[in-house]
C-alpha cells in the first residue's frame, strides 16, 4: 500500500499568478505523456516483470510519479489561485472554468480529457520498457518546452528538477533493458 | 533517545562526522539556501549521468524561515534515498552506493524526527503526539503566506 509523506519531493512556492503557464503545465498532469500518465502506466506494467529488478524498478518509478503529479498540481494550483473569471477566460481557461472551476481536472494543454488509452501496457517486457523509455524522453521535451515559455524562477526552478528526472528514469530503464536483452528477452 | 532537546544535533553531529560547536541554527535564520546540496537542487545524485538544460543547472529557492529550512533538508535526505533506490533496484551488487543509501536513510529518519517533535506529523503512521495534528495546514500544495510546506 502507499503511505503519504506530507511534503513535496522539491519546494514549490510561486508568488506570480500566471494563467497561460497553467494552462500549458496541465498538459504534465493529464497529457499522453504527463505524470499521471507515466505513474499508472508504470504501475499497472509492474504485475507482469519478469523477475525481482523489473518489479522493483517499476513499483519504485511509479511511486516517484506520483509525487511529480502533486507537484505539477501544486504548481497549477498556485498558478491560478485567485484568478478573476475575466482573466481565466483572457488565458483561454473560459471553457476550463465553465466545467471544472479553479479545480484540478486532469487535462492535457489542448482540453483534451485524460484516457487511461496512454497508460500504453503491453504484456510484454521489451515492448513495454520501450515503450517507457519514449514516455521519458516526450516529457523531458516536454519540460524544455515549458521552461522556454516562462522566465519565472520560481516556475523554471521546479521544472528543471523535473526534467532530470525523466533524465535519470530514462537511463535506469535503460538498464534494465539491456539487462533483459542480454537474458534473451 | 535522539533530539530529546530539539537544540541537540550531536547524535547527527557523530554520524557524518560534523564539529559538535556547528551551528545549524544559525544557518537556518540566516536562510542559507548553500546548506542544500547541488546534487538535490538539479534532481540528480549521479554526476555522470547529469544532463543539464541549455546553460541551466538549477535555480535555489527561496526559504523564509527555519521550518521551511528543515524541510527542505527532509526533501534533500528523501531525495538521495529515492534516487539511490531506483539505482539500487538495478543495481543491487554496487556496495559502494548500498553504503551511501544506508547512511542516507539514517539521517533521513533523524531529520524527520527533529522536524515532527517541533512541527506536527510528516505520516499519518507517526501518532506520538498529544493531539490529534495530522491535519493541521498547510498541506504541501498550500501557498499561503508564501509556505510551500
Amino acid at each position: 500500500m502507499f503511505k503519504y509523506d506530507k511534503k513535496l519531493e522539491y519546494p514549490i512556492c510561486i508568488k506570480k499568478k500566471n494563467l497561460k503557464m497553467a494552462k500549458y503545465l496541465i498538459e504534465q498532469f493529464g497529457g499522453a505523456n504527463g505524470e499521471l500518465a507515466a505513474s499508472f502506466r508504470y504501475f499497472s506494467q509492474k504485475f507482469t516483470m519478469p523477475d525481482d529488478k523489473g518489479k522493483a524498478l517499476l513499483n519504485d518509478i511509479a511511486t516517484e510519479e506520483l509525487a511529480h503529479v502533486e507537484m505539477i498540481c501544486t504548481m497549477v494550483h498556485m498558478l491560478t489561485k485567485d484568478a478573476s473569471i475575466e482573466e481565466l477566460e483572457k488565458a483561454g481557461l473560459g471553457c476550463y472554468y465553465t466545467q471544472h472551476g479553479v479545480g484540478l481536472f486532469p487535462q492535457d494543454s489542448t482540453g483534451n480529457p485524460f484516457t487511461s488509452a496512454y497508460f500504453a501496457v503491453t504484456g510484454d517486457v521489451i515492448a513495454n520498457l520501450s515503450e517507457d523509455m519514449a514516455a521519458e524522453q516526450k516529457a523531458r521535451a516536454t519540460y524544455e518546452a515549458l521552461i522556454n515559455q516562462t522566465d519565472d524562477e520560481d516556475i523554471i526552478g521546479p521544472l528543471l528538477f523535473l526534467r532530470q528526472r525523466e533524465v535519470i528514469h530514462f537511463n535506469r530503464f535503460k538498464e534494465l533493458y539491456d539487462y533483459y536483452k542480454k537474458l534473451g528477452y | 533517545m535522539f533530539f530529546e532537546n530539539i537544540n541537540d544535533f550531536s547524535d547527527v553531529n557523530n554520524l557524518f562526522g560534523i564539529p559538535n560547536n556547528y551551528n545549524y541554527a544559525y544557518n537556518y535564520q540566516n536562510n542559507n539556501v548553500n546548506e542544500l546540496s547541488p546534487k538535490f537542487l538539479r534532481g540528480n545524485m549521479f554526476d555522470n549521468e547529469f544532463e543539464p538544460f541549455k546553460n541551466m543547472k538549477y535555480i535555489k529557492p527561496a526559504l523564509k524561515d527555519e521550518r521551511e529550512m528543515m524541510l527542505a533538508k527532509i526533501m534533500e535526505s528523501s531525495f538521495a534515498v529515492t534516487d539511490y533506490v531506483l539505482y539500487l533496484d538495478v543495481n543491487p551488487e554496487d556496495q559502494d552506493i548500498l553504503n551511501k543509501y544506508k547512511e542516507e536513510t539514517k539521517k533521513l529518519e533523524m531529520l524527520k524526527n527533529k522536524y515532527e517533535k517541533m512541527y506536527g506529523p510528516l505520516c499519518n503512521t507517526n501518532g506520538d503526539y498529544q493531539d490529534y495534528k495530522w491535519i493541521e495546514s498547510p498541506w504541501p500544495w498550500e501557498k499561503d503566506g508564501g509556505m510551500y510546506v
